[in-house]
């Protein structure tokens, strides 16, 4: 069992330094208004002794700096900041164990350090720029080292050599003394661009950490001349640098500002700390290890002397991501692994919450003994990453591309540009977008059959039988094209969603207009078709004309098709199956799509069986019937009654297809069939709001941005705009929709009274 | 079937990136023409595609004072941003100076100012992303003690004045987040965020959920959590909204211990608007174990159609959508690690992968 950490919250005020003994059993902390010495208990630290007794507490006592005899049991000494050395003897009895007082520098004194072997000695440094060496024995300044810059920050002996130490100043410059010659410098040289707070020897090689103000710990290597070996980059300015006994490239360091955590360094790699102790609220203002590389002691400004137990420590590497991944909209992928990736051993949830003020990091102390040690000898050598990236040979988006650039969503009927694009999608392989593309020609080319010859009850038969009456197929490839000719003409007058549509809105295909019957015929077209049209953008309710067989005031139209034998005239129900336009592309790719008639609409596999029921369910004669067999999918209804009209509404079909299609990723077959259908598109309110439409059409736009396909963007853009036909003025239909609710004259301002048909 | 098994050949390239630590984040621009890394060595890079899929490196800069963590563009709307945050406890705001435009063939490396610099954070942020473009230029921020912040530039033009429009505190460690991509602008589906929380698991800690929805209520006019995905328990390392598209339900992706698909479906407004209960149904879509360890970073396509993943066996798996939300594994790169040399050669070597053939290729609707 891991003892867990020792704390002890001092209530005096926060320890500026602290010292332990030789043999690490007691500690001293001293501050402005604390100096205490606590000896080290397993579990507890355990008050010896408080120093600051007495009855002046004068400013000798407001400690920046103190340092324990490496060698005399009971000698400490103190740096106060008045700038007077103060010596204590433990020893002495009586409360006040205050020996002496050097009061020989100037001002502030940063630093005091014993010499490592020489048990008298004792040197500072000072505010003052000036180092003085002390002799304990004699109770004066032996030497005075004058470093020429504004003031020394940090002096250590090496433990390399006994005569030299090294003091690093304010200015950013290391000097390297030995102590028996004062008159100069045996090295100097700039370190840092910035303050350096701190060095540090290193226990076994001759090398030297500084810290600095700008935020960078380096060492160096101090042979002959001061060689750089690391540096090592932290997130705020360096106060304290302590290397880690018996680990050759370990340091521990902490922050002076921003950051209360202590960090332990491997300086093989530099930017990321090995371990990390967040236990302090407050900055770390010294740290000090147990002579061994287990256990460490620190003080913080949030009053707190903690022991650390490296056992416990947090290790950010553990959770910081080691690996990346990302996807372009391209479908390349580009990826970052680590080469030699860290062991993980199963992190283990720890039993406990080790205790602590501050806010712990997670993983804190969930690693064991062995995996820490694990973790410790790969940290080093896992500081690279492999950058790769996998391009499909084929884009995956390429028959999606390919597709944006081939499909027609303007300048036909639905039903063609469906036709076109379903064979767009099936060269593309992209079959089952292909089978909705069909049934969208079917619904939509059956539908524009139906309402074109809403013919007059004295029916001519048309002149021409285009085919016989039995085998359909046969008729498929002329409808469409007839079909096409006729929205041709309608183009004109139904480019544009504004404008007034009220007259001669259909023109019949020109065999039927041979027949001089045009007039009453167009206006009972266009009557109804009016009134479709109308519901458009304003009626959603009203906005299936195959829903409305009220509309037609016509008589009860013998919707037969002009290319139907009219053998079917009068007993129209029997029609067959809007044959022609409809069962159409059957073809070889798409078996399932089936057509009806004039009634109603198309469906796909799934709905076929339904709709013949409607179908059968009319009574209608059978002789058609007959052609319609062997999967010849076409499906006979009453189509000559106003009933069986109704009898299927295409539109929540195609929602659905839709919005399957949106939620298999397809946003291209849902916003494009949207566009497509033009003004059709408003059958399709009561199914999908027109919100999640224009989502569509947004995804669409933004995958085709993403593409840089801008021109098919723009396409889709133009579907959605709207003008006035009589002053040619237009915008963007959502906002000419919202200025009309408002106003009655042309948003541009040309006095036009538009109308939003 | 042989153009489908064209279609699901992959090319593999190392580049060498030259980072000096790990690399902990790439980002892909709105176009996929530009590659952004960052990474410990506390710089961040961009990369430029020369259009004949090679990549060169335009810029290389230090970033931040501790490592980058992640690295993300904002929409090319707003000009060549980058937004990047760090162990510093900052995020930061770069732009690149200088005629973009005209690039392509320029030598040199271009350069990047720094815009802005988000100090609010006491502690390593650990997400930062780019907001919807339909809401304006905003940015959100997550840090490792659990505080998401949601900034807004007032001025689109001026990238050096964010305002700090949100701190929403969650108690819980958060490792990532990610924006609901939806183009919806509807009130029913108001502006989304996901977090993940990667706090260790506590045995006796009662609240166990990593993965928490919040909305922004325009009637409060603040951000609250409206769900928590009691399906996720485990430590959570990366999250990410796939690509909405009109979908009717939205698709979270989540590192964990494995690869889970979520699937979160918006409940009709009528049911839960009045208590505010309960405004989503979230299922598991897909759970897959193959990286039998942890698993540390999710990426959708472009369509929310695939799915790529990594983990800790240091291998990089593909997941595809293959019917109606049947979610199947359909490709493994691994990486070929070179055992330790840090400063490894060009390798200029270039594998092919093929992915797994599909079981019935007409199940696929295209890809």
């Amino acid at each position: 069992m891991i003892p867990s950490n020792t704390i002890c919250v001092s209530q005096e005020g926060p320890a500026n330094a602290l010292a332990l003994n030789k043999d690490c059993t007691q500690v001293v902390i001293a501050g402005r208004n604390v100096f205490k010495v606590f000896s080290i208990g397993e579990n507890e630290f355990s008050e010896v002794c408080n120093l600051r007794v007495g009855k002046n507490l004068n400013l000798n006592f407001s400690s920046i700096d103190v340092a324990w005899s490496t060698i005399e049991e009971n000698t400490l000494a103190t740096a106060a900041t008045n700038g007077a050395v103060v010596v204590w003897n433990l020893g002495r009895s009586g409360r006040s164990k205050q020996e002496h007082v050097f009061s020989d520098h100037k001002r502030t004194v940063n630093k005091v350090s014993f010499h490592l072997t020489e048990p008298s000695l004792l040197i500072s440094g000072s505010q003052d720029g000036m180092m003085k060496y002390f002799d304990l024995r004699m109770k004066e300044v032996a030497r005075t080292f004058i470093s020429n810059t504004e003031s020394i920050r940090d002096v250590q002996f090496s433990p390399h050599a006994a005569h030299v130490f090294a003091a690093v100043s304010e200015n950013g410059t290391v000097q390297l003394w030995d102590s028996r010659r004062h008159e100069r410098a045996m090295h100097q040289f700039t370190a840092h661009s910035g303050p350096v707070f701190a060095c540090d020897w290193h226990p076994d090689v001759p090398w030297l950490a500084t810290a600095s103000r700008d935020k960078t710990i380096k060492v160096w290597d101090i042979h002959a001349r001061p060689n750089l070996e690391h540096t090592i980059y932290t997130i705020a300015s360096v106060g304290h640098v302590k290397w880690r006994p018996q680990r050759k490239f370990q340091v521990a360091s902490c922050a002076l500002v921003l950051d209360c955590a202590v960090h332990v360094w491997d300086v093989r790699r530099p930017h990321v700390p090995l371990a990390t102790f967040a236990e302090h609220r407050d900055v770390t203002t010294a740290i000090a290890w147990q002579a061994t590389p287990h256990a460490f002691l620190s003080t913080s400004r949030d009053c707190s002397l903690y022991r650390h137990k490296f056992s416990e420590a947090a290790h950010p590497v553990l959770w910081a991501n080691p690996q990346a991944v990302c996807v372009s909209s391209r479908g390349q992928l580009a990826s970052a692994l680590p080469d030699a990736p860290l062991p993980r051993p199963r992190t283990c949830a720890p039993e406990r919450l080790v205790p602590g003020l501050g806010r712990k990091q997670p993983t804190a102390g969930s690693l064991s003994a062995s995996a820490q040690a694990a973790l410790e000898r790969a940290f080093p050598g896992s500081a690279s990453s492999s950058l790769a990236r996998h391009t499909p040979v084929a884009s995956q988006d390429q028959p999606v591309l390919a597709c944006a650039h081939l499909y027609r969503i303007r300048g036909q009927p639905p039903h063609v540009l469906a036709e076109h694009n379903a064979k767009v999608a099936r060269d593309h392989h992209r079959y089952m977008v292909s089978h909705v593309w069909e049934v969208v020609r079917s619904v939509y080319s059956a539908r524009a059959v139906r309402s074109a010859p809403a013919p007059p009850p004295p029916r001519a038969p048309p002149p021409v039988e285009d085919t016989p009456p039995l085998p359909l197929y046969s008729a498929v490839e002329e409808e469409p094209l007839e079909e096409v000719e006729e929205w041709e003409n309608r183009l004109h007058q139904h480019s544009g969603v504004l404008g007034l549509p009220t007259h001669a809105v259909y023109i019949p295909p020109a065999k039927y207009a041979r027949e001089g019957e045009d007039g009453g015929w167009v206006s009972a077209a266009s009557a109804h078709y009016v009134d479709v049209e109308a519901a458009d953008w304003t009626l959603p309710d009203e906005a299936f004309p195959l829903r409305a067989p009220p509309a037609p005031p016509a008589p009860p139209p013998a919707p037969s098709q002009h290319t139907r034998p009219n053998e079917q005239e009068h007993d129209a129900e029997s029609v067959v199956a809007g044959g022609t336009g409809v069962v159409g592309h059957a073809g070889p790719s798409s078996p399932g799509s089936s057509g009806s008639g004039t009634g109603s609409s198309r469906h796909d596999g799934l709905q076929r069986s339904s709709s013949q029921n409607c179908g059968s369910s009319e009574g209608e004669g059978g002789e058609g019937g007959e052609g319609a067999e062997g999967g010849a999918l076409c499906v006979r209804e009453g189509a000559g009654r106003g009933t069986g009209r109704a009898a299927l509404d295409p539109a929540p079909l195609l929602a659905l297809a839709l919005r399957l299609h949106a939620d298999l990723g397809d946003v291209q077959t849902a916003a494009v069939v949207c566009l497509a259908l033009q003004d059709h598109r408003s059958d399709l309110f009561p199914y999908i709001d027109e919100s999640l439409q224009e989502q569509w059409l947004l995804g669409y736009i933004e995958l085709l941005q993403r593409h840089k396909l801008y021109n098919a963007a723009t396409e889709c853009v133009r579907g959605l705009y709207a003008w006035c036909q009589g002053c040619a003025h237009g915008g963007h239909l959502r906002h000419v929709q919202s200025w009309l609710k408002e106003h009655q004259l042309c948003p541009a301002g040309c006095g036009h009274a538009c109308q939003l048909a | 079937m042989s153009e489908l098994g064209g279609c699901n050949l992959f090319e593999s390239q190392a580049i060498v990136a030259d980072h000096k630590d790990l690399i902990h984040d790439v980002a892909y621009d709105f176009y996929g023409e530009r590659m952004a890394t960052c990474s410990s060595d506390q710089y961040v890079k961009v990369w430029d595609s020369d259009g004949q899929g090679g990549w060169k490196l335009t810029a290389s800069w230090k970033a931040h004072h501790g490592s980058v963590w992640k690295v993300t563009w904002a929409h090319p709307e707003f000009g060549q941003v980058l937004a990047t945050c760090s162990f510093d406890r900052t995020a930061a705001i770069w732009e690149e100076v200088g005629d973009t435009a005209a690039s392509g063939t320029e030598k040199g490396l271009r350069t990047w100012v720094k815009r802005s610099n988000l100090v609010d954070s006491r502690t390593s942020v650990t997400d930062v992303k780019f907001g919807p473009k339909h809401l304006g230029l905003l940015l959100v921020t997550c840090s490792a003690d659990g505080i998401i912040r949601i900034y807004e530039a007032p001025d689109v033009m001026n990238l050096a004045q964010w305002t700090l429009q949100h701190e929403i505190p969650t108690k819980v460690s958060i490792s990532c987040l990610s924006w609901n991509p939806s183009l919806s602008r509807s009130s029913s589906n108001p502006p989304m965020l996901a977090v993940g929380s990667d706090e260790p698991s506590v045995a006796d800690k009662a609240s166990s959920e990593r993965v928490f929805i919040y909305e922004y209520s325009e009637s409060s006019r603040r951000w609250t959590r409206t769900e928590c995905l009691s399906s996720v328990v485990e430590p959570v390392n990366d999250l990410a909204f796939a690509p909405n598209l009109g979908r009717s339900f939205h698709l979270l992706a989540v590192a964990t211990k494995d690869v889970r698909i979520i699937k979160i479906e918006p409940l009709p407004e009528s049911s839960g608007s009045a208590n505010g209960s309960v405004r989503f149904k979230s299922e598991v879509l897909a759970a897959f174990e193959e990286h039998s360890s942890c698993v540390w970073r999710v990426a959708w396509n472009v369509t929310g159609t695939m799915l790529a993943s990594s983990g800790d066996d240091c291998c990089i798996r593909l997941w595809k959508m293959q019917y109606m939300n049947q979610w199947k594994g359909v490709g493994v790169f691994k990486s070929e690690a070179t055992g330790g040399e840090a400063t490894a050669p060009a390798r200029a070597h270039t594998t092919y992968t093929r992915l797994a053939p599909m079981a019935n290729p007409a199940h696929m609707p295209y890809h």
